[in-house]
């Protein structure tokens, strides 16, 4: 065998990865509801990224609060300055809506990021080890679903005082727990493997046996349930800042701009739509982004399920 | 022997991600009356493919390509390819069953042994079940006419029009609404009583000790040599006139296997039945088969008596798989060179030529045909 | 008393009154109500260099047996002596049947006593024995490539690292039949027989001496299987390995055994060099085992001995020789006391009242 360089060896050693990958994205390919969720999430992150291009702040150093025209509390309707209209109290609507793709991610991604790694954590300790350890670490989560989602994220939220990070913190507590479910039930049926004892029987630690054989093995339903509640993070989000829970007044949140259409969801008489696009616009957003991510879940499923695979 | 099935140019092929399978290449075979044929081959020779196509059963994405499937039902050869699915579903459990390697798989782990088992029957037996259960009821009309039990007469009328309504079209309405409705349903359990009986007596016949006991209980409560009993008397339930065994001792143990294959042997015999057995164990080829087959990648290579198969051996793949098992006098087993082709894209003429220490020329060109080369001893090679 | 066959000073494996036991829970408060008595006392020495062969029917604790014995787990009770000298498992007897000399027995245990070994001393040993098993798709991590499979033993006890971890995995593949091409690919690339291959390859990594194979040609098609029987025998021959094969199929046993022993119901029965034990099967189980065998031979007129009813759970078993409710020769005795693995001559061990001379 010749001496081959470093980056030589890692061509040939990613190799048959990219096989797999090629497999995978032709199975994508097969499906047509997966690649208009990719499409979806692509067109949002496009957004999210070129949002100082669509948008550019008013205020440079605090690009997330919307520009006001004005304090007038009816909300106009879409015009030559305003494309999107301006909702109560006179917040540009399409400037919200554009910086609200970014809040968006950041809290999906920063959410669903925590509660996974928290979750392959103590999902995979309980799985493998059992017990007393096991025992422990399920009740807990027991108490947790004891809750529902929402009323346990509210609680939490008052209680380390309404703002977008304690949204955050507080749906990490309340989500962590489906993940530990999850991994722990994977991690019990591939524990029982024979490859897990092989490699108990040459040596191997059991954090290596963990890492190396159990999780990569179990990590498919994960991948699916993240992509789904990715949409499912900004829904409670939202409602979170509905309600008042969440973001400040005036910062750039589809929850937030969501909130403002409160009080006119229904126009005067004679006029029942008049001010649709406080409610339309904002929702129609929350809606796709959701969508998407909810494609993406099912195409991840249907890739990723082994016994689908090699039909 | 009259011919109970003939397969004639059958041509199955899968059709997956990584390409076409050509699992069967022109199939021929002929099973008569009342015997056991064997069919002997490893992974990929098309072995169950050939059991399922019996059945049509071909699970998708297979398809068969071409080829007549003959089977003798009442009297005529049928060609089984061109009748529908009506058909087939009264076929399948009733002229032929057939019985998997995996009896847990087969089972249903919600339903009892009773429930399986008189499924069978109540699909295909049903009308002779009605009308026993409409004999004893005029019998007892009698006794209750004598008795002056009119009232008692009277519920058996009108047992006796339910059950008439079920013979003659068992999804009607009526029929159904009587099922649910708290008392008329008792009437149920006359049938239900007829079916417990035939039940029982089928797997008295399996030589399952306490039948009774046994139909109640559900299939993980048994061993796995029960379970495979219980496989064996849902199949032949309804006296199939083929029985279509697909390996079905491999996961059993030596002695339970033992005792397995001599059930089907006396079953054989009292039922009447003909037998396709598909296995690659040589051992059992031996102990139970009349005729065998051996296949290879999709093909029937050869095609004997079992005393012929052994003793005068003519295909080289045949005579490779007798050198390669062990055997007390083997000092080394001679194993075959090579692997199974891909079935995808096989080797073009004989299949077996790349591993064949015979091979000649014509061999990678030519697919040689089945050909009759001693009395009754079929083989497919240019050697001959 | 410990049977021990062969040559004195070529012991390899011993096992003495080894035992495993799984306890069943039960009721509200899940407290052990019982046992399944897997392995219940079993004394088994290996020579170097030998391929002993474990026979039995699904059940009889034969695989619970082999992994037990290389600590894949844990023993109830007894002893397993890997590669222990001779006079320390005297010393270590005598002490046992003596009263004093308590404290040096722990030491002794403690230092050589397989059983009681853990952590870091234990991982070493992990070394030196291997395990292969019956179900080569399952026994593979399907997420991992080739070499890597091959290669973690050599990374997990530090014997190579980087490039020369390459190198050897090439080096094993070759040894048993592969090539280049099959390193960089997953499992599902490849036929039964070859991802065998690859498991006996990972089990060589490490230089063993000792190899369980637990049923590994059974998920293999027949022409395949005598290629990997073949390659078994070759390496054993190469790298003066010591087998345990585990398996059903007494044609196997026949052709590439040296001992055979045969356990039923956690117990070994009889245990003899394998042309005795297939010339003159002594116990009524072995007996009936061998003429079960289907053979390939439609002349043969086979005696078959077909046995009622079907091997009972080990569950609970009853006081005496656990064969009794099967066998066709059971006398009064048989139901009341166990009969003990006693020698017959030459070698040739057999549990039970009265063998079948």
């Amino acid at each position: 065998m010749k001496r081959q360089t470093r980056w030589q060896r890692f061509k040939t050693n990613i190799q048959p990865r990219i096989k797999e990958l090629k497999f995978s994205l032709r199975r994508i390919r097969g499906s047509p509801l997966s690649i208009v969720g990719i499409a979806i999430i692509l067109f949002f992150a496009i957004i999210a990224i070129l949002a100082p291009v669509l948008a550019p702040p008013e205020y440079p150093d605090k690009p997330y609060r919307i520009p006001r025209d004005g304090f007038s509390p009816t909300p106009r309707p879409p015009s030559e300055k305003h494309q999107f209209g301006t909702t109560e109290g006179q917040f540009d609507i399409y400037y919200g809506v554009i910086w609200g793709t970014r809040t968006a991610f950041t809290v999906a991604l920063m959410v669903v990021g925590a509660t996974v790694v928290i979750g392959i954590i103590l999902g995979s300790i309980a799985g493998y080890y059992g017990g007393i350890i096991d025992e422990i670490i399920m009740r807990i989560t027991d108490i947790f679903f004891a809750f529902p989602h929402l009323i346990l994220a509210m609680a939490f939220v008052t209680a380390f005082g309404a703002s977008l990070d304690s949204v955050m913190k507080a749906l990490i507590l309340v989500w962590w727990p489906s993940y530990a479910r999850l991994i722990r039930a994977e991690v019990l049926t591939v524990r029982e493997e024979d490859y897990v004892e092989a490699a108990k029987s040459i040596g191997s630690s059991d954090f290596r046996i963990i890492v190396k054989h159990v999780l990569p093995n179990s990590i498919y339903p994960i991948l699916v349930m993240a992509s789904l509640d990715m949409g499912a993070v900004v829904l409670v989000a939202a409602a979170l800042s509905f309600l008042g829970l969440g973001a400040p007044v005036g910062y750039a949140d589809w929850g937030q701009m969501a909130s403002f259409s409160r009080n006119w969801i229904v126009g005067p008489p004679g006029e029942p739509l008049a001010y649709w696009y406080t409610v339309v616009i904002p929702g129609l957003f929350i809606f796709f982004f959701v969508l998407g991510w909810n494609l993406l879940g099912d195409a991840f499923r249907d890739i990723l399920d082994p016994k689908l695979r090699r039909r | 022997m009259p011919k109970l099935v003939g397969i004639k140019d059958l041509i199955v092929r899968f059709y997956t991600y990584e390409g076409v399978v050509k699992a069967l290449e022109g199939v021929n075979l002929d099973i008569e009356e009342g015997e056991t044929l064997g069919l002997v081959g490893e992974t990929g020779s098309g072995k169950s493919v050939t059991a399922f196509s019996i059945m049509l059963l071909v699970p998708p994405p297979g398809k068969i390509e071409s080829g007549k499937i003959l089977f003798r039902e009442q009297g005529k050869m049928l060609n089984l390819v061109e009748q529908g699915e009506e058909f087939m579903r009264k076929i399948r459990g009733d002229s032929i069953s057939m019985i998997f390697q995996e009896p847990s798989a087969a089972l249903n782990p919600v339903y009892t042994v009773y429930d399986q088992i008189s499924e069978s029957f109540w699909i295909h037996r049903r009308e002779e079940l009605i009308k026993e259960v409409l004999k004893k009821l005029e019998s007892e009309i009698e006794d209750a006419k004598r008795r002056r039990q009119g009232f008692r007469k009277w519920v058996l009328e009108q047992e006796v029009k339910i059950y008439a309504k079920m013979l003659k079209n068992p999804s009607s309405l009526q029929v159904r609404a009587c099922q649910k409705i708290p008392f008329i349903k008792n009437f149920r359990k006359r049938l239900e009583s007829e079916m417990r009986k035939r039940v029982v007596e089928i797997l008295r016949d399996m030589e399952i000790p306490n039948p009774e006991g046994v139909a109640d209980r559900y299939p993980h409560e048994l061993s796995g040599g029960m379970q495979q009993r219980v496989v064996i008397a849902m199949a032949l339930a309804c006296s199939p006139k083929l029985l279509i065994a697909d390996e079905p001792t491999t996961s059993l143990d030596v002695t339970v296997e033992a005792q397995i294959l001599d059930l089907i042997r006396k079953l054989k015999r009292e039922y009447g039945s003909s037998v396709l057995f598909i296995t690659h164990d040589l051992g059992i080829i031996a102990e139970m088969c009349d005729r065998v087959g051996v296949m290879y990648a999709g093909n029937i290579v050869e095609l004997a008596n079992v005393r012929e198969i052994f003793e005068n051996p003519l295909h080289p793949y045949t005579i490779a798989l007798l050198e390669a098992i062990p055997s007390p006098r083997a000092k080394r087993l001679k194993p075959i060179e090579g692997t199974i082709p891909s079935l995808v894209d096989p080797p073009p003429g004989c299949r077996f030529h790349p591993r064949c220490s015979k091979r000649m020329d014509i061999c990678s060109k030519i697919k040689p045909e089945l050909k009759e080369v001693r009395k009754k001893h079929w083989v497919a090679c240019h050697l001959y | 008393m410990s049977p021990v066959l062969g040559d004195n000073m070529s012991v390899l494996m011993e096992t003495q009154r080894l035992k495993k036991y799984f306890p069943i829970t039960g009721g509200v408060f899940k407290r052990r109500v019982g046992d399944v008595r897997a392995v219940d006392g079993v004394n088994i020495a290996i020579d170097r260099g030998e391929c002993f062969s474990l026979v039995g029917e699904s059940g009889c604790g034969k695989t619970t047996l082999g992994k037990t014995m290389i600590r894949l787990l844990d023993p109830t009770e007894g002893h397993i002596f890997f590669d222990v000298p001779e006079d320390i498992k005297n010393e270590i007897s005598r002490l046992e049947n003596s009263n004093g000399g308590q404290e040096r027995l722990k030491a002794l245990l403690h230092q050589y006593d397989l059983a009681k070994l853990k952590g870091k001393a234990l991982r070493k040993m992990r070394r030196r024995m291997q395990i292969v098993y019956q179900d080569p798709t399952s026994s593979l991590n399907p997420r991992m490539l080739v070499k890597d499979i091959v290669g973690e033993p050599l990374i997990v006890h530090k014997i190579s690292s980087g490039a020369e971890v390459e190198e050897r995995v090439l080096q094993l593949l070759y040894k048993v039949g592969l090539t280049e091409d099959h390193m960089l690919r997953y499992p599902h690339e490849f036929s039964g027989g070859q991802r065998q291959r690859i498991a006996i390859a990972r089990a060589l990594a490490t230089n063993p001496d000792f190899v369980v194979l637990d049923e590994p040609t059974s998920a293999i098609d027949v022409s395949v299987r005598a290629q990997i029987l073949n390659l078994l025998q070759d390496l054993r021959r190469d790298f003066n390995l010591t087998y345990l094969f585990i398996t059903h199929d007494l044609n196997v046993v026949r052709y590439i055994a040296d001992k055979v022993a045969v356990m039923y119901l956690g117990k070994i029965v009889e245990m003899a060099e394998k042309k005795e034990m297939f010339r003159k099967t002594l116990h009524p189980y072995s007996r009936a085992l061998l003429s079960s065998i289907p053979v390939p031979d439609p002349e043969a007129k086979r005696k078959r001995i077909v046995l009622s009813g079907e091997v009972p759970s080990p569950v609970n078993p009853p006081p005496g020789c656990r064969f009794e409710p099967r066998c066709p020769y059971a006398k009064e005795r048989c139901k009341k006391e166990m009969p003990p693995l006693e020698e017959m001559k030459g070698g040739h061990f057999v549990a039970c009242y009265y063998p079948l001379m």
